[in-house]
């Protein structure tokens, strides 16, 4: 374990420098995250100027969940977002026989192969939200709330985490599978609504709905003392299932991997 | 013209290679849009919007939303590789024009997804969603659908072609679409901003790139000045946009040496 959280550290330190080498690209993103992040504030706001509450939900509570998403999305870049994007670049070119020499394990080092240090204002931007909306609401045992909040932020991770390894065992058997980014992107960018807020929804609608709820909703529930145990037990279990399940598929369909052009 | 034609059966046959990736591309639209609309219609059940919108409305207005921003995309990234590497050398000295190749091989792409939009608005009528498209309403709208086209294909190479000064550009396209996406109606539709908010976003290009194609879908345009208004701001923006373009590789032409970044 030690080995990879050095082996991470180092890569970071790289990313950096190498982020630092275009130093206008680095602030023309973080301007960039800023001025998304400030226009979902705003829609909110602008929503919530014409009613007080979406089916329970009030302005701060829905701004929790943007807070929480937008974490998400901030720690995902900082850690194995990458991995969406060059992975099938390297199955087409042949350069994942360069990982599977190491002596690390392969997911790892496909998953956390750079940092997206481009992405760093993400995670920042969204504490001060979180933080500023904990205020207005002024929860209760903020302390227990937060311990169990952390518990749910890492099982949302692992649960995108998973559904990337998933969709990239497949880049194994289908070669290329370039819009898997623009995919991916679109159910984290979903994670920003308050899913639980949505009712008299079909089956269909459920299916999207609840792993969009588990990943922002319940996680910023607890974090204002709305305590939803079924959802909560149901998060961390499907969580380590889905982390386990999906592991097994990538080294099973890393089977049919011949190197380059297979 | 055969060259082209034959540009957009090569990138058709790519797509059929490659069908997975673009089932990618199609689902991440349709789950994005699908949880927008999901969102609109609780938010318009809590009283918001004074009636203007009910549910079939907005489900209607974020359908083709989605028809008009997957119709009308253009892929920037394509064109910066192309200078970063410096193999923009090669596709310049071929007996070509660059830009109408690059417009043509995103034809079979845009028809293909068109399909599935039509497809899906078909089978939303079949279960009962009331709307009526007119032979004027569909003429209009796709006028203004390819002249949002045109000028998002401009952006796109404006941005892409800032590679000529900078390695990475993805910032500049995200910068631009953020802010856009405000004003465009992606987010929310303009009618339900603030009035200050709609009336900054008459002036601004982002409102012809996708609220008003969708607001002549909608039916929500009178049929006169509105409309030979709104077609007329596309062209302006067109122009302002092709020549921005025009000026970015003009200027961007004499950084460029061909060897890459």
């Amino acid at each position: 374990m030690k080995r990879y959280i050095r082996q991470y550290f180092r890569m970071f330190k790289l990313s950096f420098m190498n982020e630092m080498t275009h130093r206008g690209n680095f602030l023309t993103w973080a301007i960039v995250h800023t001025t998304s992040f400030i226009s979902m504030i705003v829609l909110f706001k602008i929503i919530y100027l014409g009613t007080s509450q979406i089916h329970g939900w009030s302005q701060y509570q829905a701004m929790l969940v943007l807070g929480v998403g937008t974490l998400v999305t901030g720690i995902g870049s900082l850690t194995f977002f990458p991995f969406m994007y060059n992975f099938g670049q390297d199955v087409q070119n042949g350069d994942l026989d360069l990982k599977l020499l190491k002596p690390l394990d392969v997911l790892f080092q496909s998953a956390f192969c750079w940092v997206d240090v481009e992405d760093i204002i993400v995670a920042p931007n969204a504490i001060l939200l979180i933080v500023y909306s904990l205020w207005k609401l002024s929860p209760q045992n903020i302390i227990i709330n937060l311990i169990l909040f952390l518990i749910l932020l890492l099982s949302s991770l692992m649960i995108l985490f998973s559904v990337l390894t998933l969709i990239q065992s497949l880049t194994l058997k289908f070669i290329r599978v370039d819009y898997v980014a623009g995919f991916f992107w679109s159910l984290v960018n979903i994670t920003k609504y308050p899913a639980k807020a949505i009712t008299n929804i079909g089956k269909a609608g459920l299916i999207l709905l609840v792993p969009v709820a588990v990943i922002s909703s319940v996680p910023a529930e607890v974090l204002f003392g709305r305590f939803d145990w079924l959802w909560i037990f149901g998060s961390v279990i499907s969580a380590i299932v889905m982390f386990f399940l999906s592991r097994w598929v990538f080294y099973k369909s890393l089977k049919s991997y011949s190197s380059a052009s297979s | 013209m055969r060259k082209y034609l034959l540009f957009i059966w090569v990138s058709f046959l790519n797509l059929i290679e490659y069908r997975l990736n673009f089932v990618w591309s199609v689902a991440g639209t349709i789950i994005q849009t699908l949880m927008i609309y999901m969102f609109w219609t609780a938010v318009l059940g809590s009283g918001f919007g004074n009636g203007i919108y009910d549910r079939s409305s907005i489900g209607l207005y974020y359908l083709f939303i989605t028809f008009v921003g997957t119709f009308a995309s253009f892929d920037f990234f394509r064109i910066a590789h192309l200078i970063n590497s410096g193999n923009l050398g090669m596709e310049i000295i071929k007996p070509y024009n660059f830009i109408i190749k690059e417009f043509a091989q995103t034809i079979p792409d845009k028809i293909l997804k068109l399909s599935i939009m039509i497809l899906i608005y078909l089978v939303i009528k079949y279960f009962g969603v009331n709307h009526q498209l007119s032979i004027i309403q569909i003429i209009f709208s796709s006028l203004a659908m390819v002249l949002a086209a045109v000028s998002k294909f401009y952006i796109g190479l404006s941005i892409g072609g800032l590679a000529f000064w900078f390695k990475r550009v993805h910032g500049f396209n995200a910068l631009f679409w953020n802010v856009g996406g405000l004003f465009s109606g992606d987010l929310l539709p303009l009618n339900l901003m603030p009035a200050i908010l709609f009336s900054v976003s008459a002036y601004l290009p982002f409102r012809y790139l996708a609220y008003f194609p969708v607001q002549i879908m909608l039916g929500k345009i009178n049929f006169g000045w509105e409309l030979l208004a709104g077609i007329g701001l596309q062209l302006i923006w067109v122009l302002v946009f092709s020549a921005l373009c025009k000026l970015i590789w003009k200027f961007g032409m004499l950084e460029f040496d061909a060897s890459g970044k």
